[in-house]
């Protein structure tokens, strides 16, 4: 499969494209196609994947200007019309804008070194994952051991999972899937940590809220982005046309 | 399913323009973006009912002004009324507002209604409603192009800087202009998805493997369709030699008159007076008058 796009990135391009692109963050937001309810009257949310595709697609600057995009538009929703008790923190440029700027530029550092990474830089990134999760679990297992346990469960089968599917994926496929893993996960965490900085939650309630939405958003945007991004290169490049 | 399921486009209601040739249509752009802007931060700022409800009585008799149905702007708010309701009730029972100044109205249970949760409630109406139809007023008198200059000088000393002030302005007024094409679209792809027995309605609520199944035939064409388009664009401007913001003339050129500054010194003052009155606690002298007459 070819990689690299065929036309070169014009200002043009950037500006088109950052602003269609934001147009279906603001759409998904808007029609309530972009949220999928999840326990307890919450939502998981695929609105910062247009981001994450056009951080992919046309590089940071897009990614950030979408981002900037969306996170103005989740403003002025706040604003205009809350949906929740929640909204009215978004009121917060700090908490609704700012954390947003960053999706792109992850997301697209995370591509731009998942393209090339070779098998020992998997084991390696296994390895420190799996250190990490210990180190997280021996934490949390001296006040709640049950709940160390099922979390390092949990953690430990998704490294089993992506070390496996990265040692067999094409590296296309693999950079699209941890760019909108960590794209997502930039979005929940600095938006959380946002969120615990005006102490409008405590910061203990924080990591349970940010495994319980964080994940499965990161799921969903992996297998948006990863549709979305091949079939269109796979049109620009013209090797499948008539796939759609 | 009904016919409606597909509406989408009947969400989509802010943005709409309503050429009716008034003073307000006449307006600078400029003057009118910067009377949005101050409109938020005075109402996000105020804690008064009186001052909401001068900025009220602004907004109101600005679509006087503008010759806009006031029967029209009301449909806009009618759909948010059940979930303000619900929030306001939310603010009652959870943020309990008890101190030793407020009467107490009823009690029932670890429910205690005072008069201050009532004035929050109504706080919360009030702020939502100004600023809604604040809004709703700035789209039906500016169009998508005159709001894209307005924007485009507003930001120009952030130019200086070298913040690409214009490519900001096109990007958002192209996000704007797509909304409702993308809408169209989204509409379009339901139908056929529908009509080879896709089923987007009901399902149960915490299925989300099931959810997810339903939305992706929908949400990947959507978005690789609004990428073609933007492709088609990209060709188009390409083509009449767009080279972005740099040295860039202008058909339009705006020109502040006399009426925009005096529009802009009664906004101003009427805004001010809102976010005074929060400070000046006009509230309570207003309520001790109202006692005051009553007892007299």
């Amino acid at each position: 499969m070819t990689t690299e796009t065929a036309v070169p990135s014009t200002p043009v391009r950037k500006i088109v494209v950052s602003g269609v692109l934001g147009a279906v963050a603001i759409f998904l937001g808007w029609s309530h196609l972009g949220f999928i309810p999840w326990i307890a009257g919450a939502a998981l949310t695929i609105m910062h994947v247009p981001v994450i595709i056009g951080a992919v697609l046309e590089g940071p600057w897009v990614g950030t200007a979408i981002g900037l995009i969306f996170g103005l538009f989740s403003l002025l929703q706040a604003v205009i019309a809350p949906t929740g008790p929640v909204d009215v923190w978004f009121q917060n440029p700090v908490i609704s804008v700012l954390p947003r700027l960053f999706i792109g530029v992850f997301a697209w550092l995370t591509y731009k070194a998942a393209r090339r990474i070779s098998v020992p830089w998997i084991l390696f990134m296994a390895g420190v994952n799996v250190g990490i999760i210990a180190a997280f679990t021996f934490s949390l297992g001296q006040s709640n051991a049950a709940a160390a346990l099922f979390l390092a469960g949990i953690g430990l089968g998704g490294v089993a999972a992506l070390t496996y599917s990265a040692l067999k994926m094409e590296r296309e496929p693999l950079a699209l899937v941890l760019a909108a893993l960590v794209g997502t996960l930039t979005n929940t965490v600095l938006v959380l940590s946002a969120i615990g900085l005006f102490g409008h939650l405590p910061w203990a309630g924080l990591p349970a809220i940010a495994i319980a939405n964080g994940l499965p958003e990161a799921v969903l945007a992996s297998i948006l982005t990863v549709a979305v991004v091949v079939a269109w290169k796979q049109i620009e490049t013209g090797t499948r046309k008539s796939s759609l | 399913m009904s016919a409606s399921e597909f509406d989408l486009l009947r969400s989509v209601t802010l943005g709409q323009y309503l050429p009716t040739g008034s003073v307000l249509h006449r307006l600078d752009p400029r003057v009118k973006l910067l009377a949005g802007l101050l409109l938020l931060v005075a109402v996000t700022a105020t804690s008064s009912l009186a001052g909401l409800a001068l900025a009220l009585a602004l907004v109101v008799g600005g679509f006087v002004v503008a010759r806009v149905p006031l029967r029209y702007a009301l449909s806009g708010i009618k759909p948010m009324v059940p979930f303000l309701a619900l929030l306001a009730l939310l603010q009652i029972v959870a943020i309990p507002q008890n101190d030793l100044n407020t009467t107490l109205l009823w009690r029932w249970a670890f429910v205690t209604l005072t008069v201050r949760d009532l004035v929050a409630a109504a706080l919360l109406f009030l702020k939502f409603a100004v600023l809604m139809w604040g809004f709703s007023l700035l789209s039906f008198t500016t169009t998508t192009t005159e709001l894209t200059h307005g924007t485009e000088h507003l930001l120009r000393p952030l130019q200086r800087i070298g913040l690409p002030a214009h490519e900001f302005a096109l990007m958002v007024n192209i996000a704007f202009r797509f909304v409702p094409l993308l809408a169209t679209e989204a509409e379009r792809l339901m139908k056929a998805q529908a009509s080879r027995g896709a089923d987007f309605g009901g399902g149960r609520r915490l299925n989300f493997v099931q959810r997810m199944r339903k939305q992706l035939p929908l949400l990947v064409p959507l978005i690789l369709s609004s990428l073609r388009r933007a492709e088609d664009l990209i060709l188009a401007m390409e083509a009449r030699c767009y080279t972005g913001g740099r040295g860039r003339t202008h058909l339009i050129h705006l020109h502040a008159e006399r009426r925009d500054y005096l529009a802009l010194a009664g906004i101003l003052v009427v805004l001010a007076l809102t976010v005074a009155a929060g400070f000046l606690s006009a509230d309570a002298v207003i309520w001790r008058a109202i006692a005051s007459i009553r007892t007299s």
